[in-house]
């Protein structure tokens, strides 16, 4: 077993590899929608338009800017509607409160209408093998 | 032929509402002539609607233009294969065809069920014949594709370049086909309730419609997802668009119905909630029709501006009304008779396989509609893109897979202590995956995923290995084999599930590993993307069919050899738009993805190049998941099909039981 230490060390630290001027345009790019074309983000998007953001997105951040800095400029340039996702704010907590919210109000309604009630009915042990087996 | 079909669907139009009447009449006043009558005619919107659609399709083979619908759609160019798809490619033959599907299933549904099914099929084929009625009088009304023009044009517009794919000839036929396949299991489920047999008869009788309508909805995803990552050139297979989750919300409630079915039939539970999945299965199906159709995600002003949408809107909300109207009428009689003696226990992982089901397709739905909703009450036009979408439904799709595998590991009703000693391998798997994968891979999502992977994945084998083991008396692998052969239901949805398993791993390895370049480069240049080294060779052209064609030539070295690659970029003169046709080398660990994205007349040529990992095991996923469910589907010749429901009484430990029942 000995061998499988550096073997592991060194898949780990050939993944670690650190993030890529590519990747980080990338990510900033998939959380702006092409303003030019139905549905797509800049990331994706195959037209002119989005081709001229992901440039001006690559050498803002060679010039140092975040991307937070880079996202309110284009916000800035062609309103919110630029943005992949909405705002967490206003309406817009909506999205992510709502799905929570349902998960949370299904899984209690579950408990707590059949969480107990095993009460009195329950089989002896045992009883319930019946069907565990592959039916 | 724009005649006999316009007269051909006022003909079906008549024959279904005389259909409904008699039927009506019959039950109402309890005359089983004229219910006899309204069935026999019932069979009969399905042959004249074929008609119709022959006619259409006759129009579009012999390019007779006079027919708007024609001309828009198709060229004097367009091939054979396009001119008949083309009759589902444009919006007024796409609703002929869903309407044509609904009346073939209508007629389907009442000979089938007519002697098996007696009380219940008139009501269910009333049902059906409503839903049909709206269906041909939109068509006949405001969408008719038999609309003709005076003054035919020479030559048609033909069909939109993008659609060129075969990935789009059977992808919205199969979306199609699981759509209006629900209505059968819901027309049922209406005779259940109007009726007061509220057993599980409807859902026996419509198990092999609910899992063919499934199946196809959700091979229909998947062709989908092929298309748009062979045509569409922007690196991916699922951009979360709102026509692609129209599709996928009835998908999941869909699968959520088709999970609780399994429980009301062996245990006799959740009827309520059986009934409410169904209705909302099938109303989510009309609103997926709906929101293709309508454009209404779009904007809400073109939405406001679509003829179809009132109506269609009107009968959304009356199908939902007159459903939940039915259930709360009954609710007393839906009442579960034997209670849930503990939620530790398969019924309990079905609850929450169901919440968690809903849950997902609520946050679809609602990141779907909320552009519009954002539109309406703030005035703001905002997007709802792909971040969102992953980030919601990601954990929620690890949870599911979670649940996949406690719930193959917990027996019904009750676990035992012993029941829990199933869980020791795969945990231990999923602990051990998880290690492992923590040390190699940072991402916690991944880790998540894969962790959960492995965990579903040896309970589902393991499940396998201790049928097989009851079996032993016929030696292993037979025992293995008979699994199919005697419990086919159970061990084909198995197979349903590993399918899903393996798309799930290139769904998370294609999301978290893609790596991406843009280069612009010259003849003879060279480039890497992830493990590949690419020289760009030069630029060619060509003509292609209807379109001036262009490829670069690529040579991608991996290392151990080499091949050579040719995006495309296509303009069609007469669209005005050039479309880029990647070109893909495709491999179980990654896939080379190259786009060519632009180019200059001496050369020079701008390439975006994906390596997606591991995209390969969507489609293997895909294809075997169609067949995990159709053995799952197939008749079980021995018993019958007669469903081996428990009944909830007691058996004292001293029966003997039946060899095959002593399990682990």
């Amino acid at each position: 077993m000995r061998w499988v230490l550096p073997f592991l060390a060194l898949l780990v630290t050939s993944t670690v590899a650190a993030q890529t001027l590519d990747d980080r345009v990338r990510e900033v790019a998939s959380r702006l929608m092409c303003p030019v074309c139905a549905g797509r983000t800049v990331a994706e998007s195959p037209s002119e338009l989005a081709a001229q953001m992901r440039d001006l997105i690559r050498r803002k951040l060679q010039q140092g800017e975040s991307p937070e800095e880079i996202i309110a400029y284009f916000v800035d340039r062609y309103g919110e509607g630029v943005l992949a996702e909405p705002p967490r704010h206003g309406l817009g907590t909506l999205l992510w409160v709502a799905p929570l919210l349902l998960i949370a109000g299904g899984a209690a309604f579950v408990v707590l209408r059949f969480g107990r009630g095993t009460g009195t009915t329950e089989p002896p042990d045992g009883d319930e093998e019946l069907d565990a087996d592959p039916l | 032929m724009a005649r006999l079909g316009a007269a051909a669907l006022w003909i079906a139009l008549g024959a279904t509402l005389y259909s409904i009447g008699a039927i009506v009449y019959g039950v109402v006043r309890r005359k089983a002539l004229w219910v006899e009558s309204g069935l026999n005619t019932a069979l009969t919107p399905a042959p004249v609607l074929s008609t119709a659609l022959l006619a259409l399709l006759t129009a579009l083979l012999t390019h007779d233009f006079r027919l708007v619908y024609v001309a828009q759609n198709t060229s004097l160019e367009t091939p054979l294969l396009y001119r008949v798809s083309a009759l589902w490619g444009g919006q007024a033959g796409s609703l002929l065809f869903w309407t044509w599907m609904l009346a073939g299933f209508a007629a389907l549904a009442v000979l089938r069920h007519r002697r098996t099914d007696p009380d219940l099929i008139p009501y269910a084929a009333a049902v059906l014949l409503g839903v049909l009625a709206f269906f041909i009088g939109l068509v006949a009304v405001l969408e008719n594709p038999f609309r003709t023009v005076d003054v035919p044009p020479a030559d048609g517009r033909g069909l939109n370049p993008l659609l060129l794919d075969p990935g789009m000839v059977i992808h919205p036929p199969l979306l199609y086909l699981g759509f209006v396949g629900f209505s059968v299991p819901y027309a049922f489920a209406m005779a259940a309730l109007l009726t007061g047999r509220l057993d599980a008869g409807w859902i026996s009788a419509t198990r092999r419609w609910t899992l063919a309508a499934w199946l196809a909805l959700g091979a229909g995803l998947v062709a989908g997802g092929w298309w748009a990552y062979r045509v569409l050139g922007w690196g991916g297979y699922w951009g979360w668009d709102p026509v692609e989750n129209a599709a996928l919300v009835p998908w999941l409630v869909g699968t959520a119905y088709v999970h609780s079915a399994v429980v009301q039939e062996r245990r006799g539970m959740f009827a309520a909630w059986t009934m409410t999945l169904v209705v909302l299965t099938f109303a989510l199906a009309v609103l997926g029709t709906f929101l293709t159709r309508t454009g209404l995600v779009a904007s809400v002003h073109t939405f406001a501006r679509s003829e179809i949408a009132p109506p269609f809107l009107l009968f959304l909300v009356a199908l939902l009304g007159a459903s939940f109207g039915l259930v709360a009428w009954r609710w007393e009689d839906l009442r579960d008779p034997s209670p849930l003696v503990s939620l530790i226990s398969r019924e309990g992982a079905f609850l929450f396989n169901n919440v968690l089901f809903l849950a997902f397709a609520f946050a679809v739905l609602l990141g779907t509609l909320f552009p519009v909703l954002s539109e309406a009450v703030r005035g703001v036009q905002v997007f709802v893109g792909p971040p969102y979408f992953r980030q919601v439904t990601a954990p929620q799709g690890i949870a599911l897979l979670l649940l996949m595998g406690i719930g193959v590991l917990l027996p019904w009703r009750r676990a035992s202590g012993r029941a829990l000693q199933r869980f020791r391998i795969p945990v231990a798997c999923m602990l051990g995956t998880g290690i492992a994968a923590g040390l190699l891979l940072q991402r916690p999502g991944v880790v998540a995923a894969l962790a959960a992977v492995a965990f579903a994945a040896s309970a589902t084998l393991q499940e396998y290995h201790r049928g097989a083991q009851a079996r032993a008396s016929l030696g292993y692998l037979r025992g293995l084999w008979q699994l199919f052969g005697d419990r086919r239901r159970r061990y084909g949805g198995y197979l349903a599930h590993l399918a899903v398993l393996v798309m799930a791993v290139g769904i998370v390895a294609s999301h978290a590993y893609v790596q991406e370049r843009e280069v612009t480069v010259r003849p003879g240049e060279r480039f890497t993307v992830g493990r590949y080294e690419i020289t760009y060779r030069g630029l060619r052209a060509g003509r292609a069919p209807n379109a001036e064609a262009a490829w670069g030539v690529l040579e991608v070295h991996d290392g151990s050899g080499w091949v050579e690659l040719r995006p495309l970029r296509l303009y069609y003169p007469r669209w005005d738009q050039p479309v880029s046709r990647p070109a893909i080398r495709s491999t179980l660990r990654d896939d080379l993805y190259a786009v060519l994205a632009a180019f200059t007349p001496d050369g020079e040529a701008t390439l975006r190049v994906w390596v997606n990992p591991m995209v390969r095991w969507i489609w293997i996923g895909g294809v075997a998941f169609v067949l995990g469910t159709l053995v799952a589907a197939w008749p079980e010749g021995r018993r019958g099909g007669v469903s081996r429901r428990i009944e909830p009484v007691r058996i004292t430990p001293e029966l003997p039981r039946p060899v095959e029942e002593v399990g682990s």
